[in-house]
């Protein structure tokens, strides 16, 4: 009895408090997130402004899937006038759904959830960087003498690449063209062989106590090998050392740098081309794409002379969620572009901010509708006549090609890249 | 290490594998006590999530089972265990934990004595190994 009551207060403190750090009584009804959510537009029925008017006035929490279904993607939050933050606000109630027992659907049989968790056992010395580039310093966990300044963060790509071997999307080879564009502008960063997951899906799935652990062990760890500067390349990465440790665990005591924006404040040798000049074109109003004669068979490409090096290769760019809305890296993508040869970037209609969610986030509910909006996403791609789509996010490319493996007649060879993967081999590819 | 007892945590699926358990039960066939048996209706319903959480929890070896290709209950539910096997021991090892300790092997309702040959020779192979890397 005064267990079940202590545990009631401690609900009700954290409940108080989340709808203080989100702001969340300062809804106005205006339902703008409703209007925004993806999974409304893509069929199916959510409101967050029905979740919080019901937590805020009537202590009523979310249903058992309603909490588990937001994708956290950050669109309600990038227009609602009043800047609640509502994919903050449902992942803190998921903290509370995890007490009382009330567990997400886990996709892949909850391969991704266990993986993380075994990442938080202090004995475990992982193998996973095989795959590095010779010139890589990789450095185990036991052997880190504090001399190790610039650290590059690989993350969980060899594992995704395990698992989604049938896919073929070459997870490691962003890494591995990360690390050769930053040594291209003369930076020479070391590998942590038993870096840990970063925990940003177990944060943003309520699971606090998982996250702090592994926040823990990847601190200590940097914190032995001296990290000055973490490079990080994936955008859930890249906002989780930025802006979640801090929060979480206080000064970090080291920098956190995107690599692609170092690399558009450092271009390497190769990206020699103006920036900024290239603003990219935009398709009409209901998508029809401006005449460009640079795509193929066009008047402008003379004939036999014209072979595939020299003609433009048309792209487009997705900005996912991590990236743009919760780090606010915009420019810096699209400046790469602008500066690689050969490159024309052809903007979809909802990009920066706007941007749509690739439909699916930290391993959870997956099902028709995420289908959907990765279909409609790869249509927007595909309408702007870009033969690839770029994106700084490995699991959007995952996710877009699990939904391309079931519905790939509408893709039209559309391919996705990840941009560092694909600068790479336009700039300072070997030769 | 001489008392070193493992722990190891066998997926048996249902049709086969568990009957065949029961066989060398009822036959009496003598194998090691180190398995913690867990009945599935299928080999391929062990995900590789089943496979790195029994680790997590202390498991020093796994071993799942099922009935023989083409002898599917489901038809084709083996073959689907037989690349995720292959792609769980990739994550095994990456994990830092030997591939040797993941084993599957294919069982059927009548064969009670490859269940506790497989079972022998499989908790010798974890003995040679000791402890699991995360336990040490």
């Amino acid at each position: 009895m005064e267990e079940a009551r202590s545990k009631d207060e401690a609900r009700a403190a954290e409940v108080a408090s989340l709808i203080k750090d989100t702001r969340a009584y300062l809804c106005i009804d205006c339902s703008k997130c409703t209007g925004s959510c993806p999974i409304g537009k893509a069929g199916s029925v959510y409101s967050p402004r029905l979740l919080v008017q019901h937590l805020v006035l009537d202590g009523r929490d979310p249903s058992e899937t309603e909490v588990w279904r937001c994708l956290t993607c950050g669109l309600c939050r990038e227009r609602c006038p009043s800047d609640v933050d509502f994919p903050r606000f449902i992942s803190r109630l998921r903290a509370t759904a995890l007490i009382d027992g009330n567990l997400p659907q886990t996709t892949h049989g909850g391969t991704f959830q266990e993986l993380m968790r075994i990442q938080a056992n202090e004995r475990l010395r992982q193998n996973k960087m095989d795959w590095l580039p010779e010139w890589v310093n990789a450095r185990g966990a036991d052997d880190l003498d504090g001399s190790t300044e610039d650290v590059y963060f690989v993350g969980c790509a060899p594992y995704f690449d395990v698992v989604f071997a049938d896919f073929d999307l070459d997870l490691k080879g962003t890494h591995e063209a990360a690390l050769e564009l930053l040594k291209a502008t003369g930076l020479n960063p070391v590998v942590l062989r038993d870096e840990r997951c970063c925990g940003h899906d177990a944060l943003w799935s309520g699971d606090v106590e998982l996250f702090r652990k592994l926040a823990g062990r990847n601190l200590e760890m940097f914190k032995a090998a001296g990290v000055k500067r973490l490079f990080v390349s994936c955008p859930e990465g890249y906002h989780t050392f930025a802006h979640e440790y801090p929060a979480h665990l206080g000064e970090l005591g080291f920098e956190v740098i995107n690599t692609v924006k170092y690399l558009a404040d450092n271009p390497p040798p190769g990206f020699d081309m103006e920036g900024d000049t290239n603003t990219g074109t935009r398709p009409k109003a209901g998508g029809v794409v401006e005449a460009d004669g640079a795509g193929d068979g066009g008047a402008v490409t003379c004939g036999a002379a014209a072979d595939a090096s020299t003609r433009p290769e048309e792209v487009t760019y997705h900005d996912s969620c991590r990236m743009g809305r919760f780090s606010g890296i915009y420019d810096e993508p699209r400046k790469m572009l602008a500066m690689t040869r050969g490159v024309t970037l052809k903007e979809m209609e909802f990009t920066r901010a706007q941007a749509p969610c690739c439909g699916s986030n930290l391993w959870i509910n997956c099902d028709s509708l995420s289908k959907k909006m990765q279909m409609e996403l790869l249509e927007e791609a595909r309408k702007t006549g870009a033969g690839v789509m770029l994106t700084a996010c490995d699991k959007c490319r995952i996710h877009l090609a699990c939904a391309l493996m079931q519905n790939g007649h509408v893709s039209d060879g559309l391919k996705t890249d990840n941009i560092l993967r694909f600068l790479y081999r336009k700039g300072v590819r070997k030769t | 290490m001489a008392d070193f007892e493992p722990r190891i945590v066998a997926f048996a699926c249902n049709w086969c594998s568990y009957a065949g358990a029961d066989l060398a039960g009822v036959s009496r066939l003598q194998y090691p006590p180190n398995i913690r048996t867990i009945r599935v209706m299928c080999s391929g319903r062990v995900s590789p999530g089943h496979i790195i959480r029994a680790f997590e929890h202390g498991a020093d070896g796994v071993f799942v089972s099922g009935c023989h290709i083409n002898d599917c209950h489901y038809g084709f539910g083996n073959r689907w265990a037989e690349k995720q096997i292959e792609k769980t021991l990739k994550l095994v090892e990456m994990l830092g934990i030997e591939p040797d300790r993941l084993k599957l092997e294919w069982i059927s309702a009548s064969e009670g004595e490859k269940f506790a040959t497989s079972i022998r020779t499989f908790v010798e192979r974890i003995k040679e190994l000791g402890r699991s890397p995360l336990q040490r």
